[in-house]
């Protein structure tokens, strides 16, 4: 290149990043912008990293991705950009890219020991279908399962989702979002009777305190961090607290840091409650018009298996929990018992049922939570003397409570992936609530998510095994009718029964229940607690695993077949964010080698399945209780003729190609000149993400899920819309009539959410009076008492193990950890811990050392000076990113009872010098 | 050769001694610079993905910047991506 074209490339480059940020630009710089790039084909896209859903323009040139930068025009992050967004062209183009797909074979067949040997798709389909059918006959819809990811784009998950609950009749469908945010759904679901934030990220402008729990932004979302920071430069009356179990980087800017005990969370939420009350500072009037107060069971158990029989010898301990436990000191003053008294846990299988209770017996449920209780409980830092810490708590409850004072609560992983994280999440919703301080702009309670999509299709198109699209459950009749209506299936079709959560997959390989399985967009053999169980039961069970991915790591090394998947750029998709923000974007360019979109694999697989295959009689245990006779799933195939099916379609013809869909051709206008590789190989040109997208958006329309047009998202000037879009405009904060179009006129707040809506009544202890009282519009305030940790450090195994991310690698790391930048950057997991820690175990900076748990054991680096993640004496923290550092073999499989989302940040281990 | 452009955020007080830092880090050219609110624009060229990201981590590390990031980035050549990665 010449120098005047790369000159002009830099002076373009940094006009472009000045004018973004703002700053004052000569009419040079400004002429510099419109000369450099106007070769290019600009589009604009989607991050495919973090929960954010960062804007991002990718250019195109001959064919290639040429450049890529923040999008100016996002509202979300306004022309900056953190380092992950940077590698959304990068992650492309990793050298060992998976472009075929890959059976184990020996002697020309498949064989479980076999080498991965490079077949066609038509090879590896044929092999798939056969073993899904064995599998299928053998054990009937629930032998087969689905792992799918809050990485989905909206149109795979839907795919995927119809696939196998209108097609296979089966709900073993879960993503690996239920790692993610699965409580923080319960959470909303049993508060507000529907998901999702009320409020949006303009809310940090708004708001002048903003409170961490568990959530390092700085870290984590870079980008709203931004935000937090200039907010917190430009506006000097704004607060920050960090309450973390260690110290990390969000706490360089905040005014307050807390470092807390793991779960005491439980305790510190009810401190601020209880003061609420005492400060008189409850806002009855918002209270008495919009919530009610309400409490459920303490015995539920820690999502773990009832039963021993595949627990090693060492776990028993632990795993015995799950059915007893004996009350420490602070669970038995928190739950007002005593201390030593043994609880059987009763209400295991419903753990989330609920009863109205008056606000005398909250108030008496908070008793206990005093500032000398719970700071003595609380405190995570040894080094910190009592009364700071106590000092500390005071504070944040005042700021919370300052009557002039706006508050933001933000969480992930630190709410999400705790024992008891659907209470720590009800309890945000229990402070803003009593203090009228939510759902209104710079005041809430707002969980954000770390996927891409978690919200836009995990949740929202409902790839859970218990969900149905728009909040829709399987166990519910009437949503059965009505998916069976806007699928046009036969009635009865669809399996009332909840099927297994992604752990409970693994669960279910590891005893032989399930005997085929799809993992599609994730990494569960790296990502899920307890690993050593299911990847000796992927290998060594009689099972058949495919793994579509688009680079090797662990799950593709336990895989029976390997299918090569299209990233990003490479297929037509759509994301929805953390403030329900959904964007759609085209393809930019072709996926290599032969990689496809997983629209195509999911198409493409429906079909070898004749309707006679699947539409059978199936017994299927516990359908008794949903109203099937006889524990069965009705043979349809006669209503399915009715309906003018044959038999012998296709899955393909039913579910996918249907008249309706492909009214939708391609080519289309909206695509321009843009490709569409799933497109031209289904070869019956019709546009598949667009139909499949509006069949989708008939769900939530007129349901308060409303999606817009799928055109309107790639007009020029639209950044994604917040649903519910009604009359083309989207919804800026939710249940306050003043924005929501969805709340009853005169209401001023509406929480119209319908599910879970009608309940007894009791008081702390039980259901008095069965009598359900309906609470139209209400929001439910909780009572959730402390409970301690299943598994705590003890003489043997003396340290918390906490596990997380870190800003350079995302998730598993199987794309970031293509680049070798940031893999140097942060080149292994380290073992974080505290220098008096590693001295006592004869540990310095960068010895090796071996962690090990009831579970299992690795070895890490020892990183005692940590600048980042600087630990308490007594915890430990290691990143789960490297494959290297499988630190998901030592974690505990326990999960919140209600939700089933795994708690990875708390377990006990012992560290010792390699 | 890639190049990108990085805009940083400086505590203001702090900027005439930070842009000084920033002239000593190789690669690095300063395009833009907004003295009372602390904003600068950099560009930076490099041989390899892998001195690029020194250089930002390196930014990073200089006292008083209270953000930098990348925000836009060229591609020479795809060749060169892949060059870089392997």
């Amino acid at each position: 290149m010449d120098l005047s074209r790369r000159n002009a490339i830099k002076a373009g480059l940094a006009a472009v990043t000045a004018a973004a940020a703002g700053m004052p630009l000569s009419s040079a710089a400004l002429a510099s912008i419109k000369e450099f790039d106007k070769e290019w084909r600009w589009d604009k896209g989607v991050c495919r990293f973090c929960g954010v859903g960062c804007g991002i323009q990718i250019a195109t040139h001959q064919g290639r991705i040429v450049a890529t930068k923040a999008d100016p025009a996002a509202p979300v992050n306004r022309g900056l950009n953190c380092i992950k967004g940077y590698f959304n062209a990068k992650i492309l183009y990793g050298k060992d890219r998976l472009t075929k797909p890959l059976l184990r074979m020996r002697d020309g067949k498949f064989h479980k020991q076999g080498d991965f040997t490079a077949v066609s798709w038509e090879r590896a389909f044929e092999e798939m279908q056969g073993q899904f059918k064995q599998a299928y006959r053998e054990l009937g819809p629930t032998g087969i399962a689905v792992m799918g990811s809050g990485q989905y784009t909206i149109q795979e998950g839907y795919a995927a989702s119809k696939l196998v609950k209108a097609g296979f009749r089966s709900n073993n469908i879960d993503p690996n979002a239920r790692h993610c945010m699965a409580s923080a759904v319960a959470g909303f679901i049993q508060t507000f009777g529907i998901d999702e934030p009320a409020g949006n990220y303009d809310d940090i402008e708004h708001t002048d305190t903003m409170v961490l729990w568990g959530a390092n932004m700085a870290e984590m979302h870079p980008m709203l961090w931004a935000r937090i920071v200039d907010r917190r430069r430009s506006s000097p009356n704004t607060r920050i607290v960090n309450l973390s179990t260690f110290s990390n980087m969000s706490s360089d800017l905040a005014d307050v840091e807390i470092i807390f005990k793991p779960q005491t969370d439980l305790a510190i939420q009810n401190f601020i409650a209880r003061e609420i009350i005492k400060q008189k500072a409850v806002n009855w009037d918002f209270v008495k018009k919009h919530c009610v107060f309400a409490t459920g069971p303490y015995d539920i158990g820690y999502g773990m298996r009832g039963n021993d029989k595949y627990a090693y010898a060492s776990e028993k301990d632990t795993q015995g929990k799950e059915t007893s436990i004996k009350l420490d000191k602070y669970e038995a003053i928190g739950q007002r018992r005593k201390e030593g008294e043994t609880v059987a846990q009763n209400n295991r299988k419903s753990a989330g049922k609920h009863w109205q209770i008056q606000f005398e017996d909250f108030k008496k449920g908070l008793e206990p939570y005093t500032l000398e209780f719970v700071a003595e409980l609380s405190k995570g830092d040894a080094s910190e003397s009592l009364e700071s810490f106590k000092k500390k708590l005071q504070q944040l409850a005042d700021w919370y409570i300052e009557s002039e004072r706006k508050v933001v609560s933000f969480w992930t992983m630190g709410f999400n992936q705790h024992q008891r994280g659907t209470w720590v999440n009800e309890q945000a919703y229990m402070n803003h609530l009593l203090l009228g301080k939510q759902a209104t702009p710079g005041n809430g309670a707002f969980s954000l998510t770390g996927q891409p999509s978690a919200c836009g299709t995990a949740r929202e198109v409902g790839t859970f095994a218990h969900r149905l699209p728009a909040d829709m459950v399987v166990k519910n009749e009437k949503h059965r009718q009505l998916a069976e209506e806007i699928w046009s299936l036969p009635e009865k079709t669809i399996n009332p029964k909840v099927g297994s959560h992604i752990t409970k997959m693994m669960r279910d390989l590891e005893d032989g229940s399930v005997k085929w399985l799809w993992v599609q967009v994730c990494n569960p053999f790296q990502g899920t607690a307890n690993a050593n169980h299911w990847i000796k039961a992927a290998r060594e069970m009689d099972n058949f695993i495919v793994v579509s991915d688009a680079y090797p790591g662990i799950s593709t090394k336990v895989a029976d077949l390997v299918l090569p998947s299209a990233m990003i750029y490479e297929k037509w998709g759509g994301y929805g964010n953390a403030e329900r923000r959904t964007q759609l974007w085209r393809e930019q360019v072709p996926p290599p080698g032969d990689a496809r979109s997983d629209v195509w694999q999911i198409l493409e697989f429906s079909k070898y399945f004749k309707l006679k295959d699947v539409w059978k009689k199936q017994k299927v245990a516990g359908l008794k209780a949903a109203g099937f006779n006889n524990d069965e799933l009705p043979d349809v195939l006669d209503q399915a003729k009715k309906l003018g099916y044959s038999e012998s379609d296709t899955l393909y013809d039913v579910l996918f190609a249907t008249k309706s869909n492909k009214q939708f051709k391609w080519p289309d206008p909206i695509a321009k000149d843009y490709e569409n590789h799933t497109v031209k190989l289904l070869g019956d040109n019709w546009f598949a993400e667009k139909a499949l997208f509006e069949e989708y958006a008939k769900f939530g329309r007129g349901h308060a899920h409303d999606l817009a047009d799928f055109n309107l998202y790639y007009r020029d000037d639209i950044r994604g819309l917040k649903w519910p879009v009604v009359n083309g405009k989207e919804t800026h904060w939710r249940f306050n009539e003043k924005y929501d179009p969805y709340c009853k006129k005169g209401s001023e707040f509406d929480f119209y959410g319908p599910a879970l809506k009608a309940i007894p009544s009791g008081d702390l202890d039980g259901i008095t009076d069965k009598n359900k009282t309906k609470l139209t519009g209400k929001a439910k305030i909780f009572f959730r008492p402390y409970a301690a940790p299943a598994e705590q450090p003890d003489d043997n195994y003396d340290m918390w193990m906490i596990t997380g991310r870190v800003l350079e690698h995302w998730h598993s790391g199987t794309m970031t950890r293509r680049v070798p930048e940031l893999h140097r950057a942060v080149p292994r997991a380290l073992l974080y811990m505290n220098p008096s820690d590693a001295k006592a175990r004869g540990l310095k900076n960068k010895d090796v050392a071996w962690i090990e748990s009831r579970r299992g054991k690795i070895k890490a680096l020892v990183e005692t000076k940590g600048d980042r993640s600087r630990m308490p004496s007594g915890s430990a923290f290691v990143p789960w990113f490297d494959e290297a550092v499988f630190i998901n073999k030592v974690t505990l499989d326990s999960t919140c009872p209600i939700s089933k989302q795994t708690d990875f940040k708390k377990c006990a281990v012992k560290i010792y010098k390699a | 050769m890639n190049i990108s452009s990085i805009l940083i955020t400086i505590h203001p007080p702090s900027v005439n001694e930070t842009l000084k830092s920033l002239k000593c880090i190789n690669g690095l050219e300063i395009y833009h610079v907004d003295e009372d609110v602390g904003q600068v624009v950099v560009i930076q060229e490099a041989n390899s993905v892998d001195d690029e990201v020194a250089g930002l981590t390196a930014i990073k590390a200089l006292p008083n910047i209270l953000y930098a990031e990348m925000v836009y980035h060229y591609f020479e050549s795809q060749n060169n991506i892949v060059e870089a990665i392997n």
